[in-house]
């Protein structure tokens, strides 16, 4: 395929990466394009290679052969990351890893303090942060008496201070509880609503992925399937066959089906189902 | 007797300094020989600060751990717990340090003093019962696997050891679909044939509704609710307090009742919601 006219925010062009020498590719011919203010959650088994493809955004890791851009910017030039790092914040899965300040302002300031930002517009973009994040009435309270939710908020909150329009999130909802999950998702929502941010969520969770614009589903290397949620998620026997699981609604309305209820293909969330149900 | 008991528990970090944060405030928990024991809790409930006291990685400040009637405090005890209880933590990434997979899982039966041939085998088997490969585990470093893998690894290690009772802090966490249903299908096994007891700290309802024998709810450091899941997942305001949610079938059923469905009590499984939902369909048409 040509390189098309190129809109695309983030672009990967034939990406492959081995760790080493000898080993095998982890990435093995990634072609993808994500557009500025789109939320794209990428799933697929263990060691397929989701992480990987999430650390070539933000520089982290550059590919072993083809390219990956950010906004027009190429990875593998050293002094692209800098700018680079500007537009792409990262957030780990472990949220103890990437904790700093003695407070949770201090640890929002961090970021701008880093890029050289002078105090007032610390100030304010720390505030502005921690308002966005709802954790406005714990700016005084050390990271680590804070829930696992609201570590990954806060984590959030640090690259929503240093306005990079773009976040990548490593499973960031995997070490933590139903309630936590919940808030750090509608933070997700509100950041793409109200900001324009591009997301690029990696995630085990099918529930949370439901909820992108797009999905993509990594596996062995390579991008299996990508599609709106709704079209991936009626491809059932596919995704069952690469090991994956189906979002509860999904498998439980296609239970349904079977007994010939009457319900549209797929049924994604909760509330959908409910719905469709009393209507039935 | 419970092969597990904790009286009055009270642990506190960083204890006697300005950031000292009380875990377990008061817990008292009975576990039962073969039993699967689901811990759930918010964050910073104390979860896995309970299961840090069952191989005495942990001593209680207040109140006592006994495990088969003998006290975690005392140290000859302790000194073979290991042995008895195999913990496996919630970031197994931090406590590798051999060189290839093989190695780093033969760790444990090389300390009982097993033959080579024997220590050979009980590696086999337990790379086996969480899905890795054995070429893999001999050529390879730990570090060189994907998260979930590691995990799977750091299972695997405490698997060889062949320990009677299992402490598992979030063994799915970052696992995906395939490697879960692994893991849980190797626990069934090891509680059903060797009689293993199992004690798992998680966040994921939808896995302890199907898998635990009985459900221990923990908030600020004591037991807040205890019960097979069923009964847990009726109380649906405590289970709300305690910052949890319901399983994703309980969950539907409980929108629908609130919609003037009849359902009964919690479905725990996609299977049981299914068949309640048709069951409702066919009293609503005949109803009509």
């Amino acid at each position: 395929m040509a390189q098309s006219s190129g809109t695309g925010f983030i672009r990967f062009r034939d990406v492959v990466y081995r760790y080493g020498n000898n080993s095998k590719n982890v990435l093995n011919g990634i072609t993808a394009d994500i557009s500025r203010g789109e939320f794209v959650a990428v799933i697929g088994p263990n060691g397929s290679g989701k992480s990987t493809l999430a650390r070539h955004i933000s520089g982290l890791l550059v590919p072993s052969g083809g390219q990956v851009t950010v906004d027009g910017m190429d990875t593998r030039e050293p002094e692209s990351i800098p700018e680079i790092r500007r537009r792409v914040g990262f957030v780990f899965q472990n949220p103890d890893n990437q904790l700093v300040g003695t407070t949770v302002e201090e640890d929002i300031a961090f970021g701008p303090e880093n890029l050289g930002m002078d105090p007032d517009a610390i100030r304010k973009s720390v505030d502005f942060a921690m308002t966005v994040a709802g954790l406005k009435e714990l700016a005084g309270r050390p990271p680590h008496m804070l829930s696992g939710g609201q570590k990954q908020q806060l984590a959030i909150a640090g690259v929503v201070a240093m306005k990079t329009g773009c976040l990548v999130l490593d499973e960031p909802t995997s070490m933590i509880g139903p309630a936590g999950r919940r808030s750090v998702m509608s933070l997700l929502a509100r950041l793409k609503k109200e900001f324009n941010m591009t997301l690029v969520l990696i995630t085990h969770h099918m529930e949370e992925a439901v909820f992108a614009d797009r999905v993509m589903v990594a596996g062995e290397g390579r991008i299996a399937m990508k599609g709106t949620p709704r079209e991936v998620f009626r491809s059932t026997s596919a995704l069952s066959g690469m090991g994956l699981d189906l979002p509860g609604p999904v498998e439980l309305s296609s239970r349904l089906r079977a007994y010939g209820l009457a319900l549209p293909d797929p049924v994604l969330t909760v509330d959908e189902l409910v719905s469709c149900l009393c209507l039935l | 007797m419970p092969i597990i008991s904790m009286e009055n528990v009270w642990y506190t970090y960083n204890r006697g300094t300005p950031i000292q944060t009380p875990a377990l405030s008061g817990l008292s928990l009975d576990i039962s020989r073969g039993g699967f024991v689901a811990l759930a809790g918010h964050t910073g409930s104390g979860k896995s600060t309970v299961l840090r006291h069952l191989n005495g990685l942990l001593l209680p400040h207040r109140g006592r751990v006994l495990i088969e009637g003998s006290d975690t405090r005392d140290k000859s005890f302790r000194k073979g717990l290991w042995t008895r209880v195999g913990l496996v933590l919630q970031y197994p990434e931090r406590q590798f340090f051999e060189e290839t997979v093989f190695r780093e899982v033969a760790v444990g039966p090389d300390n009982l003093g097993l033959s080579p041939g024997e220590v050979e085998d009980r590696v086999l088997e337990a790379l086996a019962v969480v899905g890795i490969d054995r070429r893999l585990a001999k050529e390879t470093s730990p570090y060189a696997l994907s998260g979930g893998e590691q995990r799977r690894v750091a299972l695997a290690s405490v698997l060889a050891i062949r320990p009677g009772v299992l402490a598992l802090d979030e063994p799915t966490a970052g696992i995906d679909f395939r490697g879960r249903q692994r893991i849980f299908e190797a626990l069934v096994e090891l509680k059903r044939h060797q009689g293993a007891t199992i004690i798992m700290a998680s966040h994921n309802m939808d896995d302890m509704a199907r898998m635990a024998d009985q459900i221990v709810v923990i908030k600020e450091g004591r037991a807040l609710l205890e019960g097979t899941p069923r009964q847990v997942f009726a109380s649906h305001g405590l289970v709300r307090e305690a910052g949890l949610s319901l399983p994703f079938p309980s969950e539907v059923m409980a929108r629908l009742r609130e919609k003037g469905f009849n359902t009964g009590t919690p479905a725990l499984t996609v299977d049981e919601a299914a068949e309640e939902i048709i069951n409702n369909m066919g009293a609503r048409k005949t109803g009509q």
